[in-house]
């Protein structure tokens, strides 16, 4: 299992590479550059855009930028370094402070900089480092998707075995019907929809954010985590009141795929002989459906929920700024408006992340849970 | 069996559940096999026709989609949009006034522009921006996934390996930054952008039925015979992909105008010149809790309209065209 | 010895007391596109206690169904039981509740089927998969239940039975498959196992052994049998009685002996004349001519005619009961009709005399 595990790991290394390269090559063919801001701002000389650049290394060569972004080159080495000495500056590019090449950890001497050495670069808009912008919004995001993630499965589970157990019947009408207006609505419009009719009309819940902005500090500040330590129960219903509309929406445009995919697998599993023979031994219905054909139907489920938890991650793009949740997927809308070349890099390199670990967690799981596979 | 197929499918008599039953499983056997040996005479396309017509959900998806397909064809002519003129309500109401005889949707907070106007001339583009960004996803996906299909080898692990490390970056993302960064509002530049970037799904499926295709004794027998790689790929293989992915491209097209919708909603792709389902939506959040909700409302459902009208088509055509094919 | 067996379902009722299983005039229908598959279509047959009795017959001749319908185990719908008994030590099975009838499922009647690849449960292991039967059927906990389930094992000589309690189906072979499906049925001492072609889809080699081991089993335990088959050397290996179908119906049964040396319908005979034979080497084998009649265009008369070498204008419309012949051997066919005397002489063939 471990072998498994470990041979997978190595396998997703050049996805990840991949995936570095492209996401750093579409900002480049992306037109502008982190300078496009200052385009419309008649105040900027070129000077002063020429020294953003030289102060952000924009003026290297586009294989050195990415070299030390990744974290595989340093960034001792000047512009002018490398003017006068090509060969001896391009060399000490790679060898870290240390002496030894710059992509090792820096425990073992490595260099300190680029993706490989958790440091994203700083923010373009504020300042801060990226890792710390991202930080401070994953947990949100993270609390919304995962809230989403279980009432999504419960009732995708729930309908999917109902609308099989009932195949044809009243009820898988229903559920089939009501899965396919889901599937059909853009997300951003349902969350218009819900804020008009639960915020507006009927001013039941808050129209978004994620705390009472009158009551509550800000959300992962010291004083929030003293109050929820303080008043436990009130932060944490405020919190809820807040989440009720963008999980709502989440899991209606959502559920209807997972629905049909169980539907899909337990009209599968039902029919098999497994089925009868458990029926033969007189085992009662319900236990042949849950304990027999579920029990078997759960094999790709499990696997399609693996491969769905990124989608926690960028669906909530679209309701994070309907809501305006403080998640990644709003910092990444802030970032594209504000040009924030580093936040949008980070964000990308941390959603390939979870994808790619995502597709390896459902082939494990798939290794778990299914007896048949051996993982030799 | 000839008289079986021309025989009217009436269900035997019985309560509803058992006739939606009967129904279905009708329509399982006309998928199985055996069906299709009765109808070998038909052809494939007309077999496929006579399926899509007795899927009733089909029908009801078409009737939906062409009636929003005419309504953005037909109703710019009777209420064009012009940016530049802007509209002079008889009430001035800066809030907008609902639906009423005059303006069935209601009319727009602040310009007051009438809301069925903007949703015509919306569908009319959305739908365009659908269908052209869909179009060039599928010839490009095809390419791709025909090439490393049939080609197999080093070729189809350099092209795979690349469409994973693409599949590891979330669509809307990267056509938020191209939408946004090209600037120009263009609802050109943002259909291609949605082409250029959407052909990821229809590549693998395309690749995963050549590499079976391409084992096939004709394949052989077509290099035998001298024929060029390209014409075994586009002339002989990829007819037999046709059907999953028409299917596709149906989908897509769903899914690009959704897709579109946001992206332009949230102000970063086609611009207010053009107005799309999206654009046309922009701005009415900020009245929406005041109770201005027919702004919001009509466009929205416009687009929900059209996609389950697609979704429906494309499930009645998934059902047609590929018989075997799961869920 | 044959005698207590008359599937001419009235004349039975003297040997009640001694009957297990008896099946009167069961009609299981299906509903499909184009109407209505009569799939049992008025099957009538009896096992006594601890009596053997086979009901053969090509495939879609209604067999698995009826055994399905004993347990109750055809879905509705598209199933339909349209009439008859099916009478279980005095009771109707047709009549018990579900909860009544799952009691007796696997408790009572258990039931072996034809694909042991298939018929356990892929993510269950195979001590789980028996214990439940156990546990349902019988006053015993968890430990109880595994070691009568390492008995069972034990009992069809699987070899490890507490380490395959274990393990997965997948790790086991077919045969081996097949061994646990036995010992899952006669965990619970059922007083009837109907097994459903349970050597069809194994090697021959094998089927052999597992024949023998139903055989061994059935006599040991003192449990009826009711076995499913096509195949005519596998009954007259197994079984002391036989009932043969065709197109949903009984059309002869009789003892073994009777049904396969001297058999009176011409059906019957076909099925006999086509089983390749020392006898019969050098001759060519006869077939059975046609092919099984559309479920939706049953001829209207005897559903065999169509296929029958003897048949005379009066089988084109008129069918036969299932008419008794004494000594437990009955046959659906014209020929056996008093009115049809004369025709059954040019029968040419030795059989016993009628009346």
């Amino acid at each position: 299992m471990i072998g498994f595990i470990v041979r997978r790991l190595i396998g997703i290394i050049p996805t990840l590479f991949f995936s570095s390269l492209l996401i750093y090559s579409i900002l480049l063919t992306a037109p502008g550059g982190p300078e496009v801001r200052f385009a419309q701002n008649p105040k900027v000389t070129t000077a002063q855009i020429d020294a953003f650049r030289a102060r952000w290394g924009l003026d290297q060569p586009i294989p050195i930028q990415y070299c030390r972004w990744i974290g595989v080159c340093n960034t001792r080495t000047g512009t002018k370094q490398l003017a006068d000495d090509p060969v001896g500056g391009l060399a000490s590019l790679f060898i870290s402070p240390q002496g030894v090449p710059n992509f090792l950890p820096s425990g073992l001497g490595g260099g300190d900089n680029g993706v490989l050495h958790g440091d994203f670069g700083y923010s373009s808009t504020n300042g801060q480092p990226v890792v710390s912008v991202i930080g401070g919004r994953i947990a949100a995001t993270a609390i919304l998707g995962g809230v989403a993630l279980v009432v999504w499965i419960a009732l995708a589970l729930f309908s999917g075995v109902i609308a099989a157990v009932n195949r044809y019947g009243k009820a898988d009408t229903i559920i089939t019907i009501f899965n396919y207006v889901g599937f059909s609505f853009p997300t951003f419009w349902l969350g218009l929809m819900l804020i008009l009719l639960f915020a507006g009309t009927l001013n039941w819940l808050p129209s978004g954010g994620m705390w009472d902005v009158r009551e509550v500090p800000i959300f992962g500040t010291d004083e929030y985590t003293q109050l929820l330590r303080e008043r436990p129960v009130f932060v944490l219903l405020d919190l809820a009141r807040h989440l009720v509309l963008p999980v709502i929406t989440l899991v209606f445009v959502n559920i209807a795929g997972d629905s049909r995919f169980v539907r899909a697998a337990m009209i599968d599993a039902l029919g098999q002989d497994y089925v009868r023979t458990a029926r033969a031994k007189g085992v009662a219905e319900r236990r042949v459906i849950v304990g027999h054909a579920l029990r078997n139907a759960l094999l790709p489920v499990v696997t399609n929920v693996a491969l769905e938890l990124p989608f926690l991650f960028t669906g909530a793009i679209v309701t994070e700024t309907i809501f305006s949740w403080p998640g990644m997927g709003r910092a990444y809308i802030e970032a594209v408006s504000e040009y924030d070349y580093t936040v949008l890099m980070g964000i990308l390199v941390v959603t390939a992340l979870i994808v790619v670990l995502a597709n390896l967690l459902a082939d494990i799981v798939y290794a778990i849970v299914d007896p048949r596979i051996s993982y030799g | 069996m000839d008289e079986r197929k021309d025989a009217p499918v009436t269900p035997a008599v019985g309560e509803s559940g058992q006739d939606a039953y009967i129904r279905a499983e009708v329509e399982e056997l006309e998928a199985s096999p055996d069906y299709d040996v009765a109808l070998e005479s038909l052809g494939q396309w007309e077999l496929a026709w006579r399926r899509f017509r007795k899927h009733r959900m089909a029908i009801v998806g078409s009737a939906l989609f062409f009636t929003m397909v005419l309504a953005g064809v037909v109703g710019p002519f009777i209420l064009p949009f012009d940016l530049y003129t802007i509209p002079y309500p008889d009430v001035i109401d800066s809030f907008g006034r609902g639906p009423m005889l005059g303006h069935p949707f209601g009319e727009t907070a602040r310009l007051q522009w009438d809301v069925l106007m903007l949703v015509v001339n919306g569908t009319r583009l959305s739908l365009l921006i659908g269908v052209l960004a869909s179009i060039i996803a599928t010839v490009i996906g095809a390419l791709v996934g025909g090439i490393a299909g049939y080609f197999g080898g080093l070729v189809d692990t350099i092209l795979m390996r690349i469409v994973d490390s693409l599949l590891t970056l979330p669509l809307l993302f990267v056509v938020l930054v191209f939408t946004k960064f090209l600037g120009s509002g263009n609802w050109l530049s943002v259909t291609i952008i949605f082409g250029l970037f959407g052909w990821l799904g229809i590549a693998r499926l395309v690749r995963a039925i050549l590499l079976s295709l391409r084992e096939e004794d004709y394949v052989d027998a077509a290099r035998a015979a001298g024929v060029g790689n390209f014409r075994i790929i586009f002339r002989h293989l990829m007819p037999n992909a046709l059907s999953p992915i028409i299917v596709a491209t149906t989908l897509s097209v769903a899914g690009v105008i959704i897709g579109e919708a946001f992206v332009s909603f949230l102000g970063f792709g086609v611009g207010p010149e053009t107005p799309t389902l999206g654009n046309i939506l922009s701005g009415s959040q900020d009245t929406i809790i005041n109770g201005n909700w027919w702004w919001a409302f009509f466009p929205g459902a416009a687009i929900v309209v059209i996609v389950l009208g697609i979704n429906f088509m494309g499930d009645g055509l998934r059902d047609a065209l590929d018989p075997r094919a799961k869920i | 010895m044959t005698t207590d067996l008359d599937p001419g379902a009235h004349a039975l009722r003297a040997g009640v007391g001694d009957v297990l299983l008896d099946v009167r005039d069961l009609r299981t229908h299906f509903k499909v596109m184009d109407g209505l598959v009569k799939a049992v279509d008025g099957v009538s047959f009896s096992i006594r206690r601890g009596g053997r009795l086979a009901l053969v017959g090509e495939s879609g001749c209604g067999k698995s169904v009826t055994a399905l319908t004993i347990m109750r185990l055809i879905d509705q719908p598209p199933g339909l039981i349209a009439g008859g008994e099916i009478m279980f030590n005095g009771r109707d099975l047709l009549k018990l509740s579900d909860q009544e009838i799952r009691k007796i499922r696997g408790g009572q009647i258990a039931m072996i089927f034809q694909e042991p690849m298939t018929s356990l449960n892929p993510v269950l292991t195979v001590g789980a998969q028996l214990t439940e039967a156990i546990l349902l059927h019988q006053e015993t906990d968890k430990k109880g239940a595994r070691r009568i389930a390492q008995t069972a094992l034990e009992d069809v000589g699987v070899a490890d039975a507490k380490r395959r309690l274990d393990q997965y189906p997948h790790e086991l072979s077919g045969g081996m498959r097949q061994r646990v499906m036995i010992a899952m049925a006669l965990s619970c001492n059922p007083a009837l196992i109907i097994a459903d072609e349970p050597t069809t889809a194994l090697d021959v080699t094998i089927q052999r052994q597992i024949l023998e081991l139903i055989k061994d089993i059935q006599t040991r335990t003192g449990a009826a049998l009711l076995l499913i088959t096509h195949d005519l050397g596998v009954v007259a290996e197994t079984v002391d009685d036989v009932a043969v179908m065709y197109a949903g119906r009984v059309v002869e049964t009789g003892s073994v002996e009777e049904v396969l040396l001297h058999p009176r319908h011409p059906y019957t005979r076909g099925l006999l004349e086509s089983i390749p034979s020392q006898g019969k080497r050098g001759k060519p084998l006869s077939v059975i001519k046609g092919m099984v009649p559309n479920p939706f265009r049953m001829p209207p008369g005897c559903k065999f005619q169509p296929r029958c070498p003897y048949q005379w204008g009066e089988c084109a419309t008129g069918e036969a009961p299932l008419i008794s012949l004494g000594e437990g051997i009955s046959s659906r066919c014209l020929l056996h009709d008093p009115r049809f005397r004369d025709r059954l002489a040019a029968y040419d063939t030795p059989m016993g005399d009628p009346a």
